[in-house]
């Protein structure tokens, strides 16, 4: 299988591990092929490189294409820790291997990249000559839109004990293939049409959709769609969206032009469904079917938005008169986190297909003061536990991101 | 609300049974044609109900006779048909009107293409 280099951005260092198993395990790659070529310390060090076995360079595009945390995938073509043991690697590349780069008419550049350090400009041509030494491209250096480009990475590494530094060259894979982490800027909350007090960040909803391995042709459901953020993300990864809220005033948004549709629009994605619904009903407003591939939400807790569900807070209920119905605004009263997270729960295990993911957002309490309760992600008989990873917020706050899969035979 | 949607919603106010399909009242529609992916649609096929589905239908002044009345398994195979099923399905929303239950005659109304389906107090069991 050829090999390749995947670099991380430094972001998010808990997920980007866990994204790229969830992508690979979307693709039906056995992640223990896939990392052979990698010491497993460097996950633990969180190393921003990785090298890696794939069986095509279409795979490579795909994780380029699709991973928020990934940088880039590069081919990968030699190594060392320094740069003798890097010429080494690269003078033992074989002939039929280097042909296709060796025509004269090939456009090309050689990017050069400290990682973990910065690189003056002398330092990097000083770097780009010695390795054209051993590799002599013969055609034209062009740097905007060439060929092929190549890069040099010289990283230097947190923790030099376990981990030395290390030279990595590489070929960019098609050099003008969009890369998964553009979405993150381009879909940016300050441009977005139709914003809440709560609406998700946009490099979390994207990584949300790849550990929801959401894909063309998915049915996704987001039972708190709010401004709809969530499916805005699973949207742009071809998945058809279901979203409902129990806030009609959420929903139907400001005017035209400022509501959740808005935010489809805007990006020229296919509108997503809405219902206004509580999902502490969910069996009562739609049929019990098991339609969906995913649900994926950040169900609102209490800290920043609080939960509401139907009922009244009255002990004795007054009916609404018949000729007020029309326009009549149920009664909801608050939802208490507990019951919000085993009804959802309850609604993923039944309208989840087999094998259909749950990813939700659960943010809890941490140190001396966080309850014996606090943090602790519940089950459910039908769900199996996929992972959970920890993002903190601040010194007292920490969200988990779980996901959970629906097991294969318990039915739907 | 695209028919996909009816093709779910039902209503279990107290003393309701079934609470389905629900009768739809259109009084504004919106019909764009889309390109069908014809593997999603084939996926969707065992989850949906064909009274659901020839119930709106009918009441769209669609062609319900183009659905059959119950899933079998050729159906995945009939491109013509899957193609219309997509139609329906996707193509057409409802923007303005309101859901009927088919037993008790509650009102749900859609506004902006968005179905309302909560229920007051006294009509939660």
């Amino acid at each position: 299988m050829p090999r390749y280099l995947v670099t991380f951005v430094y972001r998010l260092l808990d997920f980007r591990f866990a994204e790229l198993d969830a992508i690979l395990d979307m693709l039906c790659l056995d992640p223990a092929a896939v990392y052979a070529p990698s010491p497993p310390e460097i996950r633990l060090n969180n190393y921003s490189h990785l090298l890696v076995d794939l069986p095509s360079e279409a795979v490579a595009v795909e994780i380029q294409q699709r991973a928020v945390l990934v940088e880039s995938v590069l081919e990968f073509w030699g190594e060392g820790r320094t740069y003798e043991e890097l010429d080494a690697s690269l003078l033992s590349l074989s002939d039929d291997f280097l042909a296709p780069y060796m025509r004269p008419e090939m456009t090309w550049s050689l990017m050069v990249a400290g990682s973990g350090k910065t690189l003056s400009m002398a330092a990097q041509d000083t770097a780009r000559y010695r390795v054209l030494a051993s590799i002599p491209f013969p055609g034209p250096i062009q740097l905007k839109q060439p060929q092929e480009t190549f890069w040099l990475i010289d990283h230097v590494a947190n923790d030099t004990d376990t981990t030395p530094d290390h030279l990595y060259f590489g070929r960019a894979i098609t050099s003008r293939a969009s890369r998964g982490r553009e979405r993150v800027g381009k879909g940016d909350l300050k441009r977005r049409a139709y914003l809440g007090p709560t609406s998700l960040d946009n490099e979390l909803a994207l990584l949300m959709a790849s550990f929801a391995q959401i894909r063309p042709g998915t049915m996704v459901l987001d039972p708190f769609v709010g401004t709809g953020s969530i499916l805005v993300a699973c949207t742009q990864f071809g998945a058809f969206c279901v979203g409902t809220d129990i806030d009609i005033r959420v929903l139907r948004g400001k005017e035209e032009g400022r509501n959740v549709y808005a935010n489809f629009a805007q990006y020229g994605l296919r509108y997503p469904e809405l219902v206004r619904s509580d999902n502490a009903l969910y069996v009562g407003h739609f049929r019990q079917v098991a339609l969906y591939d995913a649900i994926v939400c950040d169900p609102p807790y209490g800290i920043r938005a609080g939960a509401r569900r139907s009922g009244s807070r009255r002990e004795q209920v007054r009916p609404v008169p018949a000729h007020l119905r029309a326009d009549h605004i149920p009664q909801t009263r608050p939802y208490p986190m507990r019951d919000v997270l085993e009804d959802l729960l309850q609604v993923a295990s039944t309208a989840l297909r087999a094998g259909g993911r749950l990813v939700y957002l659960l943010p809890c309490e941490v140190g001396p003061e966080a309850g014996p309760e606090e943090g602790v992600v519940p089950t459910h008989a039908a769900l199996d536990l996929v992972c959970v990873h920890e993002q903190k917020l601040n010194s007292k706050l920490v969200r988990k991101m779980v996901v959970m899969q629906k097991g294969e035979r318990t039915g739907g | 609300m695209r028919l996909l949607s009816h093709n779910v919603l039902r209503n279990t106010a107290k003393g309701v049974v079934d609470g389905y399909p629900l009768k739809i009242e259109a009084a504004e529609i919106d019909v764009r044609d889309t390109e069908p992916d014809l593997t999603f649609i084939r996926h969707l096929l065992p989850t949906i109900s064909f009274s659901g589905l020839r119930s709106a239908a009918e009441d769209l002044g669609l062609d319900a006779a183009a659905f059959p009345a119950s899933y079998s398994t050729t159906l995945g195979e009939d491109e013509a048909f899957l193609r219309a099923l997509h139609k329906a399905l996707f193509d057409v929303r409802v923007l303005e009107g309101s859901l009927v239950c088919p037993e008790s005659g509650r009102r749900f109304s859609i506004r902006g293409g968005i179905p309302d389906m909560m229920l007051t107090d006294e009509e939660l069991s």
